[in-house]
């Protein structure tokens, strides 16, 4: 009997020990930090930089990175977008109208990171794009990446193929990124419904993004997504326990978000996208444990003439995921005129008018549901679609006005290679 | 207290009492009625095993501690020569699982191994709560078992590696993403088993997985390309 007891101690303490082997990892980003060749570089115009984007042919790294990549600026940073899920982010400069670039790469379905740097010389397209000559002839860009801490030690060689088509370029399809940008599980160097999550997803190459939506206890809409502080999202504190149980006060004295930062009120993080981001879409994800909607209204309406006063295009919808967030939803004056988001039926949509319906991507491509929403003057998102192979699918077979990721750069690179 | 810790607390409270009874009962040959020790299986006789695991998945992949017991059915059947077939089904409702292999066992004194092969057809379908979605995947389940037994009690570590032969999920009406040859990972377990009264055999075992896929977590749609630890804890009445 002690016998038996001793080693059924040992196989809990065991078992113990296992459950707890699951340890938050953090990847470090690669930076040239002081020593960056970028110090002494000048930032290229807007014109300078549109010219940069475009599909590229492979012709040294495609070991890695495949034949062929998407060059595609956003607000500050030049993004790289393959095929598989690796993607780049590079900061760009240019000195007597040599292209300098550097940055990291990474793969985003593992920690698989490493440093970049390369340039474009004048010769080989840094002066064409330089003077913005629209009939430059190739844009050439060597150099080489890493594949641990700083060190380079592998050939990069990219050359230009074609430009992103026009009709592509012009056409509103949205990416969307999940939880303002990309989540903490994806061990990227901020923490998700952050403020500086919205700051860093446009390298990405998202064009919006989603955002979670809950009502502190003294009624503050705040980003956050699960229904508890936690030591996933959070750092160690001293609160814990549910969301709604707190004042925003509390929130943000008590709690860091797990890479440091706080806890941000909806208004500052609309704020935000509006005075700091290029985004155009964004898609308020109602976490409905408690009425919210009437609190959340007022700062979308506040948030949506902002924008038009500084001329932006934006769009905010309040996400109805649930019969009771529609119910919610319907409790408001002039329901019919907020602009909302269903993740329901077609016919819910109608119901309470959405601008977009939002089906779960696991329903397939449904091509006649799509139809009817189209022929009804309204859009259609797929959320939360991280496969790169269902990507390809929902982009190549499926009609939909946009696609919610975790992932932006996947749905960028098949977007973007599209022909029309 | 989360599902998994409780199920441990209540292994750990209610064990006792089983133990005081089976030290009335007449001796038996602990090696020769357990499941997982590897025997000399009785020619031609299956024995099966009923029971439950819990497993605990990772906060990447559910972001919430969630859980569900999977019924858990075993199957040996006694060959000559030393081998033996097993079998197993597992199942969660909308994910299952089908095991069908083979053992060679060898015993010296109180300690004995086996080597075997079996390989799993896993299905789920799920067509609810907006999903229409339905998986299948083959995997072959290398392994390796070492036994030492005591006059009661039979102990067993068995490590397995995980190769995904063949994989298939639809989406909808007629998407298709298929793979196939993936190294999925390894597990090592440990099992106790022990007689609690007449012939039956209560087992407790200890199970960690070290996967990137992990076929009963498939409607999570995971598309981490990371080895993840996943624990799991198995109680199996031995019938």
């Amino acid at each position: 009997m002690g016998f038996m007891k001793r080693y059924l101690f040992s196989l809990i303490f065991i078992a113990l020990l296992m459950a707890g082997c699951n340890k938050a990892k953090e990847v470090l980003v690669p930076s040239a930090g002081p020593n960056s060749l970028l110090k002494e570089t000048y930032p290229l115009p807007d014109t300078s930089r549109k010219m940069m984007d475009g599909i590229y042919t492979v012709k040294a790294g495609s070991d890695l990175f495949g034949d062929q990549v998407v060059i595609k600026w956003s607000r500050k940073k030049m993004s790289v977008f393959c095929s598989d899920g690796h993607y780049f982010v590079l900061d760009v400069g240019q000195l007597d109208s040599v292209i300098m670039i550097q940055g990291y790469w990474r793969y985003c379905y593992n920690d698989n990171t490493g440093a970049v740097s390369a340039y474009i010389a004048r010769e080989e397209g840094g002066r064409d794009i330089m003077k913005a000559d629209q009939q430059t002839g190739s844009i050439i860009i060597r150099g080489g990446y890493g594949s641990s801490g700083n060190e380079i030690n592998n050939s990069l060689l990219f050359v230009y193929q074609r430009p992103i088509a026009p009709a592509v370029l012009s056409k509103h399809f949205s990416m969307l990124a999940h939880r303002s940008g990309g989540r903490t599980s994806d061990h990227l160097p901020v923490s998700e419904n952050s403020i500086e999550m919205i700051n860093f997803t446009e390298g990405l190459g998202s064009t919006g993004i989603e955002i979670d939506v809950q009502l502190t206890s003294d009624g503050i809409p705040v980003l956050y997504h699960d229904g508890d502080i936690n030591i996933r999202l959070t750092q160690k504190g001293p609160i814990s326990g549910p969301i709604n149980d707190f004042t925003y006060i509390q929130l943000y004295y008590l709690v860091r978000l797990i890479h440091g930062e706080h806890i941000p009120r909806l208004k500052d993080a609309l704020m935000f996208v509006v005075d700091s981001t290029l985004l155009t879409d964004v898609y308020l994800d109602m976490k409905e444990k408690v009425p919210s909607v009437s609190a959340v209204v007022p700062i979308q309406k506040e948030i949506l003439q902002r924008a038009k006063d500084k001329g932006r295009d934006l769009h905010i919808y309040i996400g109805l995921p649930s019969q009771d967030a529609i119910d919610d939803f319907m409790n408001q004056p002039d329901y019919l005129n907020i602009p909302s988001l269903c993740e329901l039926s077609t016919d819910d949509v109608a119901k309470v008018n959405s601008m977009v319906w939002a089906p779960r991507w696991t329903l397939g491509t449904q091509d006649d549901q799509v139809a009817l929403i189209h022929s009804q003057g309204r859009i259609a998102w797929t959320w939360t679609l991280d496969n790169v192979n269902w990507i390809q699918e929902f982009i190549n077979n499926g009609h939909f006005d946009g696609i919610l990721t975790n992932y932006p750069f996947i749905v960028g690179y098949y977007h973007y290679t599209r022909e029309n | 207290m989360n599902l998994f810790y409780r199920f441990l607390l209540i292994g750990l409270l209610g064990l006792p009492g089983l133990l005081n009874a089976q030290e009335k009962s007449p001796p038996i040959d602990i090696g020769k009625e357990s499941m997982y020790f590897p025997h000399y299986y009785q020619k031609y006789k299956l024995q099966y095993g009923l029971g439950f695991y819990f497993a605990h998945l990772p906060l990447d992949w559910v972001e919430t501690a969630l859980q569900a017991p999977l019924i858990d059915l075993q199957l040996s059947f006694g060959l000559p020569a030393g081998f033996s077939l097993a079998g197993s089904l597992n199942t969660l409702v909308v994910s299952n699982q089908v095991t069908l292999g083979a053992r060679w066992n060898f015993i010296h004194r109180n300690f004995s191994f086996n080597l075997g092969y079996d390989l799993g057809y896993s299905l789920g379908i799920m067509n609810i709560a907006g999903f229409k979605n339905t998986g299948m995947v083959l995997t072959h389940y290398p392994n390796l078992s070492v036994g030492f037994k005591t006059r009661t009690l039979a102990f067993t570590l068995k490590g397995e590696a995980l190769i995904i032969a063949w994989g298939q999920m639809k989406t909808g009406e007629d998407l298709m993403s298929s793979t196939a040859n993936i190294f999925d990972g390894v597990s090592c377990a440990i099992y106790m088993e022990q007689r609690i009264f007449r012939k039956k055999v209560l087992v407790i075992g200890l199970k960690e997985n070290y996967v990137k896929y992990y076929w009963p977590a498939w409607m999570v749609f995971s598309t981490f390309d990371r080895f993840y630890y996943i624990p799991e804890l198995h109680l199996l009445w031995v019938l």
